[in-house]
């Protein structure tokens, strides 16, 4: 109980200090943008957690009604590639966590081309051809349950994970969940990296295998069960959902892994077709900008890309921790290899092998 | 008037059906998205689904998973029929309401609440380990989906079961009573051989449903890895990478070709009527069959069975949504909280798809039945094949799985032009409500219509009114009862359907069962015990008043 | 000892007191009809001794074995009770061929098969339903559905048959067929017999004795000569037969006899209730109890033929004088004219 009330002071502390700078007078769509008067959002970001980012937004621009759809991964890419095969109109502005998808979409010429003011303050490996931007920077972490879990016993690298599964099957039969990668574009994409950052990902795989893991298809999913106790740890599961769900559910903890850690990042871009393409430049604008990633990291919980931006949840918090073990999933097209179907395959075939599925 | 009405009808449902239908056929013959501009023709979604290793195993295990499920449901739905309908049972009036609520509640919600009770760290089994040290049963495991699959889907037999029982003339059992048969010896070679049509058409009703089973494997199935049909299909529009539209096509006309069949057989077990002919009652009251010294023991039959049907999974739900933590080590009295509930509030789309279910419900399902009725008045004493091609005609979206039914209609309503500002609106989802509804609304019509005598009809005829006066004046007063309740039955069908709005959903068109399937996605379950907790009550206070109002839930 | 014993048997179904103590015996090999407009109780009586409903009040012994007794709580359910009952729709089941319908009883009883094979083979035979024994219930007639009932009931050789309304689902002409062959069968295996029945004409021919129930309470009970010919109260005059029924003023009273009046009429009857002078008196006298006389004479009247209607086997008229309008039978045609009519006056009765 203490603990919630010094986190909920420190919030509140958090909450006070948005920074203030970038207005509507500075950006030059924002006329444009008031003609259109509306914009139309896909978006993987649950409502709760972008209610900050979106009341920051209106409040900058009052003008601009905005529909936020929250939406799961294959359905944004389902309605958008439909609708706009359809030709009836789509959403203005993409913002989805399957990186993959995102980066197809764009790469088949779907977005707009669009240099935003805010380039300079984002890494290179984030922006794709001015179309496509990282607009996070989230660690995968490894999540425990905080009251069945002793924190010296919580792996802190992925090495010591497999040591752990070896050494002590038994204790963690059916207790680790992790992402099924035949259902889930999300845990896909984390283990295909995973394999090519880790030599020893296959015997991960196999220690998961050998302690008969659960795999699930959402985050949500699992930690509602590291919460409840079915499992005590989590692997591959985004810290900013952790974060976010430790407010309620204090028996939550994570740890990044010091071996290395996947940084992942939500990608945005604006459709081609956007009927409101200038409401969607000044949201893009608004999302990379230090006001947006501030609010982002302070009252979403969401990691900042930027590097100005301070504080324990942002990009420039990690690379302190963590220094070099920090490997960011790079937005460009490399990340298309996965859809490539007879390695896909291929992925999926050993990885059923290995977990004797 | 008579003739191009009923042409009206035929081509309407043709059309409602065969508009979705056609697309999923066309869908699975191209080698990707049929609004993809590099699509060509091609078998190889066929080839590969048919090959692949994992459409088999899903296919054997949906196979034993119905086939699990009916054995199970049809014999204990058929035995609570007996015992509610015919016998005197203690607490009946009581029993029976509870007894269909698992019908009317969201499968996913069901499961989840399941995990809650029983599941590995559930408050049931941590209860159950404390007093014998271990858990003596396995939530997710195949055995564990086909026993709450078989639970849950007791109602469903029950319902039919006991409509026939209602209609069974009751001296053809004091008959055997006199001849010297007890109560249970009365069930096993009277009543219920005399129903037995309608045992074999829940049989085949439950066997059907079996295969279209999504939101119990989806929570129970899956952290075991354990695919049916329509997990499978699920996990097709990830396999690859992006959806494979004409993949999940082959898979759905699998589950339409394996389950038409059945309905067919079913049809023609039917027509062989005269050795099971329902023999009206003179409806004059009769003395319940006496259970003497087994009216206790059934009693703890039928509570045993509410309790883990009922009970656990909605203790389960509710207990999810007053808490901020639960499981191992959580004293539940020390995490209580109305957080949730008030949560809601902060989420407009949430508080919109409430909104949207009890417009969907209400308006929604007034028109449906009106739609139906319309439908039922054309197919209404006439002698013609185009009644039995009509028959058939509506099975068939029940076939289909809801997920596909709703992916199809968004399809329809993104490329036909002519509709396709509706949807956006709560229009679309209505169609596809109707049309995946068709065949239950339309037997819910039928029974009613099968109630009016042909004379009241024929004398409004030889009178001098017109078809169409008619049904105006004589047909629908007199079955506007049955109309009502036909109304509070799809009412609760239509809050607590799920799989059919997930790809219609949008703003202006969320409703709570999508609503759960998208939020399943995120795991923000303490909002979906919530929601479900609303939908609960609000079916809950439906199906209360309906039976105060005398609604037969059987038609 | 009688077969069948039941004293003062209550029933109320709702706020209806369907049977208001209703006493009776049935002696060994009696033929005892309940017969009763609808609504008076009989098929409840009926269904109480069978043990298909629980009366609130009364006492049943059959064979001197207590069955039901409201006193002592006791009630023998129905499947304990060895009856046999013969239901009106029947009640064939079915999913069940004729043979497998009789010889249910039989092999809840556990009969040999070889036995069953056998009795069950004898009654059908007796009932001449031999050659149906494969068959089921659609593809029976009416009347041979009605066999199958009865061969169903005695094949175990109940100690009391109990037939409800049997023969109310047959056609007329059947039906007539049906009652003596009915009465010669039951006489013939020596059962006791409880015979519902609305229809007088049925209760009087195959009944020894016969119950008339009004209201759940007995009216009258006696052989079914008895109960035609000497009716003992309005209830049961009117009930049977076909009667002229009509109002006048008690002119004189003389002992049993009274003369009643009315305008330009008068005619001395019989009177079967207290009836003081000039007060109001129903003459009731049975239509063929009244007939057409060839001259004057004692208790006649000139009438007016208004009509003569042609019925098949007779005619019937009716006859008129000031507000008395009465009907009789005869054998030819008559124009219309005065005719005189003689109502002798043991057959009116005065109520």
């Amino acid at each position: 109980m203490n603990s919630l009330r010094l986190g909920t002071l420190v919030f509140c502390v958090l909450m006070a200090s948005v920074s203030p700078g970038y207005t509507a007078e500075t950006n030059p769509n924002a006329a444009a943008a008031q003609k259109e008067g509306k914009l139309i959002i896909y978006s993987s970001t649950d409502s709760a957690s972008v209610e900050p980012i979106l009341q920051d937004f209106k409040a900058l621009y009052p003008f601009l009604q905005v529909e936020y759809n929250d939406l799961n991964t294959t359905e944004i890419y389902n309605r958008f590639t439909a609708e706009s095969a359809s030709g009836s109109g789509t959403a203005d502005f993409m913002w989805s966590s399957a990186m993959d998808l995102q980066i197809q979409l764009a790469s088949k010429g779907n977005a707009l081309t669009y240099a935003s003011p805010e380039n300079s303050s984002l890494p290179k490996w984030a922006i794709w051809q001015n179309q496509a931007y990282g607009t996070t920077f989230e660690p995968v972490s490894i999540a425990y349950n905080k009251r069945l879990l002793p924190a010296d016993a919580v792996p802190q690298s992925h090495a010591d994970l497999v040591k752990l599964l070896k050494a002590k099957p038994d204790v963690y039969k059916e207790k680790i969940a992790t992402f099924d990668p035949e259902k889930s574009g999300v845990g896909f994409l984390m283990m295909t990296q995973d394999a090519k950052v880790f030599p020893q990902f296959w015997d991960l795989a196999k220690g998961l295998g050998a302690t008969g893991a659960k795999v699930y298809t959402s985050t949500g999913a699992m930690l509602e069960k590291v919460g409840s106790g079915e499992h005590t740890l989590a692997y591959n599961i985004i810290g900013s959902y952790v974060l976010l769900r430790q407010k309620k559910d204090a028996s939550l903890g994570y740890v990044l892994p010091k071996d290395y850690t996947l940084v992942f990042s939500r990608i945005a871009f604006i459709s081609k077709s956007a009927r409101n393409p200038n409401a969607a430049k000044l949201f893009l604008d608004y999302l990379l900008s230090k006001r947006g990633q501030t609010v982002m990291s302070e009252k979403s919980l969401v990691y900042s890309i930027r590097s100005d931006v301070p504080g324990p949840i942002t990009a420039a918090g990690l690379n302190k921790d963590l220094g070099k073990a920090v490997k960011p999933i790079e937005v460009n097209t490399d990340i298309l290899a996965g859809l490539e179907q007879t390695k896909r395959l291929e992925f999926m075939k050993q990885w059923k092998e290995a977990l004797k599925r | 008037m008579n003739r191009t009405f009923r042409s009206f009808a035929v081509v309407t449902v043709a059309l409602v059906v065969f508009g979705p239908l056609g697309l999923i056929i066309y869908q699975s013959f191209l080698s990707e998205a049929f609004f993809s501009p590099t699509a060509r023709p091609s078998l190889g979604a066929y080839q590969y689904v048919l090959a692949d290793s994992g459409f088999h195993s899903a296919f054997g295990t949906s196979l034993l998973v119905s086939f699990g499920m009916t054995v199970i449901a049809v014999p204990l739905g058929s035995l609570l029929a007996f015992l509610l309908v015919r016998t005197d049972l203690p607490w009946k009036k009581f029993l029976e309401p509870w007894l269909l609520v698992p019908i009317f509640l969201s499968p996913v919600v069901l499961a989840f609440g399941y995990v809650v009770a029983v599941g590995p760290v559930g408050f049931f089994s941590l209860w159950a380990k404390s007093l014998l040290g271990t858990i003596p049963w396995r939530l997710y495991s195949l055995y564990g989906l086909i026993v709450i699959a078989g639970l849950t889907h007791v109602p469903h037999s029950f319902l039919y079961v006991s409509s026939a029982l209602r209609s069974l003339d009751p001296s053809v059992e004091e008959a055997a009573r006199v001849a010297g048969a007890g109560p249970w010896r009365i069930a096993a070679t009277v009543s219920l051989p005399l129903v037995l049509p309608s045992i074999l058409f829940s049989s085949a009703l439950i066997f059907l449903l079996g295969f279209e089973l999504f939101g119990l494997p989806l929570v129970l199935g899956d952290p075991a890895g354990l695919l049916v049909l329509t997990t499978y299909l699920y996990k097709l529009t990830n396999l690859l990478g992006v959806p494979s539209y004409h993949l999940m096509a082959v898979v759905a006309l699998s589950i339409v070709a394996l389950t038409f069949p059945l309905v067919y057989a079913q049809r023609r077990m039917l027509r062989t009527a005269g050795r099971f002919a329902v023999i009206g009652g003179k409806g004059q009251a009769f003395r319940p069959l006496p259970l003497g010294a087994f009216r206790w023991p059934a009693v703890g039959i039928v509570l045993l069975w509410l309790l883990v049907t009922v009970l656990l999974p909605l203790i389960g739900v509710a207990l999810r949504s007053v808490v901020s933590q639960w499981g191992e080590g959580i004293n539940l009295a020390e995490v209580l909280t109305l957080d949730h509930f008030r949560e809601l509030q902060n989420h407009p789309n949430l508080i919109r798809g409430i909104i949207n279910t009890l417009l969907l419900g209400g308006i929604g399902g007034a028109l449906s039945v009106g739609f139906y009725a319309i439908i039922g008045l054309a197919a209404h004493r006439w002698q013609s094949r185009w009644v039995s091609f009509l028959d058939y005609l509506v099975m068939l979206p029940r076939a289909l799985p809801g997920l596909i039914v709703g992916l199809a209609f968004l399809w329809v309503f993104l490329f036909f032009k002519p509709i396709a500002p509706l949807r956006t609106t709560l229009f679309s989802l209505w169609i596809a409500y109707t049309v995946v509804w068709l065949a239950y609304g339309l037997r819910l019509i039928s029974a009613s219509l099968l109630q009016v005598k042909p004379e009241l009809e024929e004398a409004a005829r030889v009178i001098g009114a017109g078809q169409g006066k008619v049904y105006g004046d004589v047909t629908l007063p007199l079955i506007r009862f049955g109309l009502i309740g036909s109304w509070l039955l799809m009412f609760m069908m239509f809050v607590r359907e799920y799989s059919t709005g997930v790809y219609l959903l949008g703003p202006g068109t969320e409703v709570i069962g999508s609503l759960i399937v998208s939020l399943w996605g995120t795991g923000a379950l303490d909002l979906i015990s919530a929601l479900s907790v609303i939908e609960v009550v609000s079916v809950g206070l439906i199906l209360f008043i309906a039976l105060r109002l005398g609604v037969r839930l059987d038609a | 000892m009688p077969d069948l014993i039941a004293k003062d048997i209550q029933k109320q179904l709702g706020t209806a007191q369907v049977l208001c103590g209703v006493s009776f015996e049935l002696q060994p090999g009696e033929v005892l009809a309940l017969l009763g407009p609808s609504g008076s109780g009989k098929t409840t009586l009926l269904r109480s001794v069978a043990g298909l409903e629980r009366p609130d009040n009364g006492k049943i012994e059959i064979r001197g074995r207590v069955v039901f007794d409201a006193a002592t709580g006791l009630e023998v359910p129905a499947e304990q009770r060895g009856l046999g009952l013969v239901f009106q729709s029947y009640a064939i089941w079915p999913h069940r061929s004729v043979f497998e319908n009789v010889a249910y009883g039989l092999r809840l009883r556990r009969v040999a098969n070889a036995e069953v094979h056998q009795k069950v083979g004898d009654v059908l035979k007796r009932l001449g339903l031999d050659h149906l024994a494969e068959r089921y219930a659609h593809q029976l007639s009416g009347g041979q559905q009605q066999r199958v009932a009865l061969a169903r009931a005695i094949v175990y050789n109940p100690p009391v048959l109990l037939l409800d309304e049997p023969l109310s689902n047959l056609d007329a002409k059947l039906r007539e067929d049906a009652r003596a062959w009915l009465r010669e069968l039951i006489k013939q295996i020596g059962n006791s017999a409880l015979y519902v029945t609305h229809d007088q004409t049925e209760a009087l021919a195959i009944a020894d004795r016969v119950l008339l129930l009004d209201k759940g309470q007995i009216q009258q009970e006696g052989p079914p000569e008895q109960i035609y010919g000497e009716p003992t109260s309005r209830f049961s005059a009117e009930f049977m037969g076909s009667n002229n029924c009509f109002e006048g003023k008690i002119a004189e009273v003389s002992g049993r006899r009274a003369r009643l009046a009315g305008d330009g009429w008068t005619l001395w009857g019989t009177l079967k209730a207290e009836k003081s002078r000039d007060t109001i008196g129903t003459g009731l006298v049975r239509v063929e109890s009244v007939r057409l006389a060839d001259g004057a004479g004692d208790h006649r009247l000139k009438m007016l033929l208004k009509s003569a209607l042609y019925l098949g086997e007779r005619w019937e008229y009716v006859l008129e004088l000031g507000d008395l309008r009465l009907r009789t039978w005869g054998e030819t045609s008559r124009p219309a004219g005065e005719y005189w009519v003689s109502i002798p006056p043991e057959a009116l009765w005065i109520f």
